[in-house]
């Protein structure tokens, strides 16, 4: 038998192809990730499929009131009332005018779900305050988001390391069990190289599945779910980025498999002590990170925050200004309307209301969106605990399903809607009329963008949180192998 | 159970077994015996000490975080909707048009129980407002503001009860007989004369014995937790009963299901492999693939198409083809025959307040149209759920922990239905005042004052009964109870193979 490292290689590869619990395992492993993608595909596509018929009804909207604007100039106004003048600013900043902020899916979301079956992927901008938006989540099933959904990031977190366990607990154990390691050793061969490659190779077969199941599932997706194309929106970047994590999460499974395997006990005793470190680090750290992140970093409920908002309904209309006062309140935020803003139209003074009461709910507001991003940032931090949590938010951020894109959604979900608001107002407090020209100038809702580059800095911090420990476990683990002969129990 | 060998087989001479004759009572000092032997054997186990800690310990964080989150968001609740209450009250004068437009907010109430079984509570929205015109869906779904950290890792004590203590039972029972097999000494307690039915039903209470250890306290802590809580009353102690009798029958089928194919498999080594398989699928996939199912079966509409068929109709009619002014007119023309006058002056109500309340009555069909469709397809899929519990028995333990617990999804339609009735209780006062109270033209400027809002009764909601609560949960109770059958009929049939 040869001892080059390569030639092992080879021959347990020969050898591991015709082995049946092998292919079974692959086998049992496609079937999941078949059903877990045509999960994630399903739910991806019926996102764009709403967003497009949102975009569309948008457009149509769009063009009546440009038509209709077209018929006022040329001073036919049949059917149109106070209330549904588009020439109104006032009027013209509502539901006649809404954009919708789409955060459209990504070109991996079908890969992994994450938190977007919960948050909304469409808001209604108006020039209403965003803090009495009506319900935007999608309707779904309680009990089917509270089981979950598989997808091929829960597989990958959850299941795939008890593949790779699977094909590896047992490769020294089983070779003292059956009595061919007492064998292997009597021959002229470096028993660590053997076993090593043992293991490599049914490492690497699981891994490997991995990856090409992966790689496989975002390229169906790009060609024929209807996703981003390949080249285009950083989809290859993405995806290497994804396997790279796949990769190195499988690779510390293998690396603990390894390092149990050199303890020299039996075969179920390695099961358990494995299946032991599977729950430790994918059970019961992430239940204990999460009971320590909503305790230590708790979010005011919108229970609260509801009772907040009627509060302050209730403080304003029982002290009621005079108009000017509560004008000048307004202009005090807004100096830029002081020249042409007047206490005698209706319409400004709407305005100035509500800019007062959102003015005493901007505090209450900040320090529950504070708590949340702390809660989030508390909840990033600790997942240097484990790998599973590590590969978790690396897997979601990959994907463009976490709390990470979503933030950048809400960013700019406020930062655009106070520039519409504030394209509107302009004109409501000049008194100007709103005409075709303007209706082109209303400020065009802009695309989240996420560039792959901005996910490198955590993914980076992600990755050594997985390799790390598996590095340092794998090299005890190898180490050790050499003297897996000397003592047998 | 995987040991080194000689331990097992050292422990078969305290056994006193005199005679093999079929001797009811030498038969249950044998059944005893082999049951203090297994609970010696387990709880002397080093992997019994440290798993029972771990499963002990992760319930007792369960339960003592449940408990504190719990009892935060009550108390909230409690008192933001008697704020709620009293701020609809203390109204000040007003047309009541622009009260019922105010309306109030309707938060939903925390079972008792849902410190141990969540359920679908921080899935569901927690407030609606009440306001004229409109049925507002429920907002604010807690999970919403939590990390994904939360939603991947975080468990309450039902989940640990239905997920990890089964775990616990396959890592403790998995080699009761299997490994006994692979070392020998099975055949040599058979030679002994025990009859293969007193080793299995022995090992069973040997077994169970163990696990109790582990789960009294934390069931004696729950029981604790449960009876301070506040507004307890001698129901909440009834669902808790239920609830330990549900997953009693729960582990019952798991120990069933560990020594059915601790029976049938070849060495410890292979039933493990089985069943830590058998487990990842029932519990980390099959429930998964059950949601999935359903919902592709009975799909629900999206947000935005949902509310635009509901602002259709609205505007519209359910036909589509009456719009409001049609309908003003027809309406009109009813009520005036109706009250044989042929004008809106002499009508003895205000035609204005009838007419709003009439279209509020429109609008109320509407919505009861389209969330009653929605409600129809998640009944749909709760019925495919419940069916497919048959391959995934774990689906009908949560159906029916959360109906105890009053966290499951009919819970939540009670409330919300409660809530629409109340918001139409108040249009139809607000309405019913203005018609008889004023006269057209000052409609919308007459002034009521607190008699009126006080006319309303505080919004109080009553829970369903348990019985009504699992009446929507038969199939899932026959499904679970089917299981064990299932499972003990094999045990029966193949413990006469268990000593060879």
């Amino acid at each position: 038998m040869s001892h080059h490292l390569g030639a092992l290689v080879a021959r347990e590869g020969r050898l591991l192809r015709r082995d049946r619990t092998a292919w079974l395992s692959v086998a049992i492993l496609v079937a999941l990730a078949i059903v877990a993608f045509a999960n994630g595909t399903s739910w991806a596509r019926f996102q764009r499929n709403t967003q497009r018929t949102l975009r569309a009804e948008e457009a149509m909207r769009f063009d009546s009131a440009h038509a209709r604007l077209v018929r006022l100039a040329r001073g036919d106004s049949t059917g149109i009332t106070g209330a549904t003048d588009p020439r109104s600013p006032a009027v013209a900043g509502r539901a006649a005018n809404a954009r919708w902020l789409l955060l459209s899916p990504g070109p991996l979301a079908a890969l992994a779900v994450g938190q977007s079956d919960l948050l909304p992927h469409a808001t209604r901008i108006t020039t209403a305050s965003r803090r009495t938006a009506p319900v935007s989540e999608e309707i779904d099933n309680p009990v089917a988001l509270m089981t979950g959904r598989l997808d091929l990031a829960y597989i990958m977190l959850v299941l795939y390391p008890l593949f790779v366990l699977a094909m590896t607990y047992d490769v020294v154990s089983g070779e003292r069990e059956r009595g061919t390691l007492s064998l292997l050793a009597s021959q002229p061969v470096n028993v660590r190289r053997v076993l090593l490659a043992k293991l490599a190779v049914r490492g690497a077969w699981v891994i490997g599945a991995a990856v090409l199941i992966s790689i496989t599932a975002a390229l169906v997706e790009s060609t024929l779910g209807g996703g981003a194309a390949l080249a285009a929106s950083g989809m290859l970047s993405r995806l290497a980025l994804w396997c790279t994590v796949v990769i190195a999460y499988g690779t510390f499974w293998f690396a603990a498999a390894v390092a149990v395997n050199a303890l020299r006990r039996s075969s179920a005793v390695n099961a358990v002590m494995l299946l032991g470190l599977w729950f430790a680090l994918v059970v019961v750290t992430p239940a204990l990170v999460s009971n320590v992140v909503s305790v230590a970093y708790p979010v005011p409920s919108r229970i609260s925050l509801a009772t907040a908002v009627r509060d302050a309904q209730q403080q304003l209309a029982t002290r009621v200004p005079s108009r000017a006062d509560a004008l000048g309140e307004f202009l005090a935020e807004h100096p830029q309307y002081r020249a042409r803003a007047d206490t005698a139209d209706a319409q400004t003074m709407a305005l100035a209301n509500a800019a007062r009461l959102d003015a005493r709910l901007r505090p209450v507001f900040a320090v529950f969106d504070r708590r949340v991003r702390a809660q989030q940032d508390a909840a990033d931090v600790l997942r240097f605990l484990s790998p599973a949590l590590a590969a978790h938010g690396a897997l979601l951020d990959v994907a463009g399903t976490g709390n990470r894109r979503w933030r950048t959604f809400e960013d700019t979900w406020i930062a655009y809607h106070a520039r519409f608001t504030a394209f509107f107002f302009e004109r409501v407090v000049s008194h100007r009329t709103m005409t075709v020209d303007d209706l082109a100038a209303v400020p065009a809702v802009p695309t989240i963008d996420e560039p792959a580059r901005t996910l490198l800095a955590p993914l980076l911090a992600s990755l050594a949180a997985i390799l790390l420990p598996g590095l340092l476990i794998g090299i005890w683990g190898m180490r050790r192998l050499a003297h897996v002969t000397t003592v047998a129990i | 159970m995987g040991c080194p060998l000689g331990e097992r087989g050292g422990g078969i001479g305290l056994m006193t077994i005199s005679h093999s004759s079929p001797d009811p009572s030498t038969g249950a000092r044998v059944i005893q015996a082999i049951a203090r032997r297994e609970f010696i054997d387990l709880t002397r186990d080093g992997r019994f000490r440290w798993s029972g800690l771990v499963i002990a310990g992760l319930l007792l964080v369960a339960l003592g975080a449940g408990y504190t989150a719990h009892r935060a968001a009550r108390a909230d609740r409690d008192g933001a909707q008697s704020q709620m209450q009293a701020w609809w009250y203390q109204q000040p004068p007003k047309n009541p048009h622009s009260a019922a437009h105010y309306g109030l907010w309707a938060f939903k109430p925390m079972p008792p129980l849902a410190f141990v079984e969540r359920g679908v509570d921080p899935y569901v929205g927690t407030a609606s407002w009440l306001e004229a015109h409109r049925q507002n869906d429920f907002g604010f779904r807690p999970a919403m503001d939590a990390t994904a950290v939360q939603r991947f890792g975080e468990w309450s004590a039902a989940t640990v009860l239905q997920q990890l203590v089964p775990l616990l039972i396959v890592v403790l029972a998995f080699g009761a007989f299997a490994s006994e097999r692979e070392h020998g000494t099975l055949r040599q307690v058979a030679s002994l004369g025990v009859p293969a039915r007193a080793l299995v039903i022995g090992k069973s209470i040997g077994i169970s014995a163990a696990l109790a250890i582990i789960l009294i306290p934390a069931a004696l802590v729950g029981a604790l937790a449960l009876g301070l809580s506040a507004g307890f009353t001698s129901g909440d102690g009834v669902r808790l009963a239920l609830l330990a009798v549900v997953y009693l029958v729960w582990f019952a089928l798991v120990l069933a299901v560990v020594l059915a194919v601790s029976l049938w498999a070849s060495s410890g080594k292979r039933a493990l492999v089985t069943l830590l398989g058998v487990w990842a699928f029932s519990c980390a996939v099959a429930p998964r693939l059950v949601a999935a199912g359903a919902r592709a079966l009975h799909p629900t509409p999206s947000r935005a198409a949902f509310q635009s068929s509901v602002e259709h109709d609205l505007a519209n009619g359910l036909d589509g083809h009456s719009p409001a002014g049609e309908r003003a007119k027809q309406f009109e023309q009813q009520l005036l025959t109706a009250h044989g006058v042929r004008t809106r002056a002499e009508l003895p109500e205000n035609f204005d307040a009838l007419v709003m309340q009439a279209s509020e009555v429109h609008g109320d069909s509407v919505y009861d149209h389209h969330f009653g469709a929605l409600n129809a397809q998640f009944t749909k899929q709760t019925a495919i759920q419940q069916a497919a519990a048959v391959v995934a028995p774990l689906v009908a333990v949560r159906f029916l922990s959360t109906a105890i617990a009053g966290t499951d999804l009919t819970a939540h339609r009670a409330f919300a239905d409660a809530a629409e009735s109340y918001r139409r209780g108040i249009q139809v006062r607000m309405n019913g005042w203005l018609a008889r109270n004023t006269k057209p033209g000052e409609t919308f400027s007459a002034r009521a004052d607190s008699a009126v809002w006080a006319e309303v009764p505080p919004f109080v909601f009553t829970a369903p009964s348990v019985r009504a609560a699992l009446a929507s949960y038969a199939v899932s109770g026959v499904v679970l109870f089917g299981w064990v059958l299932l499972a003990f009929a094999v045990i029966r049939t193949r413990s006469h193979l268990a000593v060879e």
